[in-house]
């Protein structure tokens, strides 16, 4: 079983007298636009794409889980010396939101790049936070998140010695409908192996679409 | 400083025992003057009844005391043949108090018939002394004694003194003595104001050609359940501002430029400048930019705050609902109140 099964069933396994209590549950529908970026020492490879996916969430007042999932191809731009490459990831984030317009997060993301040549697979741990401030009304938001990523597993590689992530958006909501608009830069730095730095980034930006339900 | 309260004390001794010596003169002269009329002593009598009307007599005499004494001289001429004479005294006596009578057990019928004489050639009218009286305007009435000395157009009238509006209590024909209410209601059909009321019976004779008013005044107070307060407006701070401050649009359009900036510095200041950036940044920066002027001029142009003004609407409703209940409740101890009645000028003042 993996992890985002595993997730789905702890979701569905609730106590059934926390459903007395008003949940929200919200589901998105992510377009994204993926911009990576790897340098092994032979210059730097790009390649760039669409990724599709969604997410679910669900929130108990502060508290909140999200799942979510994308996978895409991304293109490896010509005469950067790259190569095509298929992008999937699921991830589980938990929130804490001690503030109206702050929310703690924690999660696990697991991704796996796969190309002609091999399948890379990638466990990404992060820390960090969200903020939402209004910007028009209680409609409108502007959102700015950062997380510390204090371990990234990768197979074949060294921990990374530097990660994190950053990055900004939009978000609409009225009534039942949620539009998010973010733009996210991950990066990360693995220890020096000889000469060599290995350097990755992967640039996004999601628009997501989607409706949120409020459970009683 | 101790003779002063001495000085006044001996004065009230000796003055006190004056006015009780007084009133019990007269009263024991009218014992006297009725005792010897018992005994059929008419010509001892006389004087005595006559000393006691006499506007030279010294001592205190009340209106009920001479009423008396008018009486029993009337009564006794009758008995010594001298029914004219009696007739005046009689007429005294009803002039003084219309509702002056004979016991039939005690007068002789000539005697009645004297009186009876009277009552014709005199007209006045009377009313009775009202008692302190608490009456429930629901169920009960105020209930005054009035009377003609003979058949008479008889109208009784109550009206809040400097009102012009009145009540009509009673406005028909009387003769004798007649019970008329009143429920406590003023001219507008509401529950007449505390204050000070003025009483007038206006007569005018049937026989004679005669007309006889008088007017007494009445304090009247209303004994009602304290009121319960109302709940005060809501101030500025049981309210939620309505509409966004001038300077919300700006702050908008800062915040807006704020996740541009975010987007751009992102890129330029996160990203490993080995590998650069891609364009998602600057669209980003491009579509928050552009989302900040929209909520910068949707702002500008709509500062209400519908959700505010929603709850502030509902505060607002549930306030006057507790109101319009906390009113009911008052009402309904207006619709109690009891009206206490109490008679500011001692006997009826002829005008």
């Amino acid at each position: 079983m993996s992890a985002a099964q595993r997730l789905i069933l702890a979701v569905l396994l609730l106590p059934a007298n926390a459903w007395a209590q008003r949940f929200e549950l919200s589901g998105v529908v992510t377009v994204m636009r993926g911009d990576h970026r790897v340098d092994a020492g032979l210059g730097v490879e790009r390649a760039s794409g669409v990724l599709v996916g969604g997410a679910t969430r669900l929130r108990h007042r502060g508290i909140a889980l999200t799942l979510s999932g994308e996978t895409g191809h991304l293109t490896a731009v010509r005469g950067s010396g790259g190569i095509d490459r298929d992008v999937s990831q699921v991830g589980a984030i938990a929130e804490f939101a001690p503030l109206p317009w702050l929310v703690l997060e924690s999660g696990v993301t697991l991704r796996s790049f796969g190309t002609v040549v091999a399948r890379q697979r990638w466990t990404l741990v992060r820390a960090g936070a969200e903020a939402r401030v209004p910007l028009s009304g209680e409609t409108f938001w502007a959102v700015g998140h950062a997380h510390l990523l204090p371990l990234v597993a990768v197979n074949g590689l060294p921990h990374a010695a530097t990660a994190f992530d950053a990055g900004t958006g939009l978000a609409y909501q009225r009534g039942r409908l949620l539009f998010e608009l973010a733009y996210t830069l991950e990066r990360c730095d693995f220890p020096s192996q000889g000469s060599t730095r290995r350097s990755e980034q992967l640039g996004t930006l999601a628009l997501g679409g989607g409706v949120l339900l409020r459970l009683r | 400083m101790t003779r002063r309260p001495a000085a006044l004390g001996l004065a009230l001794l000796l003055v006190f025992p004056t006015i009780t010596a007084a009133q019990a003169g007269t009263a024991e002269l009218l014992q006297q003057a009725r005792q010897l009329y018992e005994r059929l002593e008419i010509e001892r009598a006389l004087p005595i009844l006559r000393q006691v009307v006499s506007p030279d007599w010294p001592l205190e005499v009340t209106n009920a005391q001479r009423v008396e004494a008018y009486k029993y001289l009337g009564a006794a001429l009758v008995l010594r043949g001298k029914p004219d004479s009696a007739v005046l005294y009689f007429r005294a006596a009803l002039e003084r108090d219309a509702f002056a009578d004979l016991d039939p057990a005690q007068f002789t019928p000539a005697q009645a018939g004297a009186f009876a004489v009277a009552r014709r050639r005199t007209f006045s009218v009377g009313v009775r002394p009202i008692p302190e009286t608490r009456i429930d305007p629901r169920t009960g009435r105020l209930t005054v004694t009035v009377v003609t000395t003979h058949a008479a157009l008889l109208r009784a009238t109550v009206r809040a003194l400097g009102d012009t509006n009145y009540v009509v209590l009673y406005d028909g024909p009387n003769d004798g003595a007649r019970e008329i209410g009143w429920n406590g209601l003023g001219p507008d059909g509401r529950l007449a104001r505390p204050g000070r009321y003025d009483l007038s019976v206006v007569g005018r004779s049937r026989i004679t050609t005669q007309a006889d008013s008088l007017r007494m005044y009445l304090d009247l107070q209303h004994d009602v359940e304290p009121f319960e307060d109302t709940l005060p407006a809501l101030g500025t701070g049981d309210v939620l501002p309505e509409r966004y401050a001038e300077s919300t649009a700006g702050n908008d359009l800062l915040k807006g430029l704020g996740v541009a900036v975010g987007a751009l510095a992102v890129g330029s200041l996160l990203g490993n400048a080995r590998l650069g950036t891609g364009r998602e940044g600057p669209i980003m920066a491009g579509a928050a930019m552009a989302g900040g002027i929209a909520a910068f001029s949707y702002r500008r142009a709509h500062r209400a705050i519908p959700g505010n003004v929603a709850l502030n609407d509902a505060r607002r409703a549930a306030r006057d609902a507790a109101n319009a209940v906390i009113r009911l409740r008052n009402a309904d101890r207006v619709a109690r109140t009891l009206l206490l009645i109490t008679p500011a000028s001692a006997p009826a003042v002829r005008p």
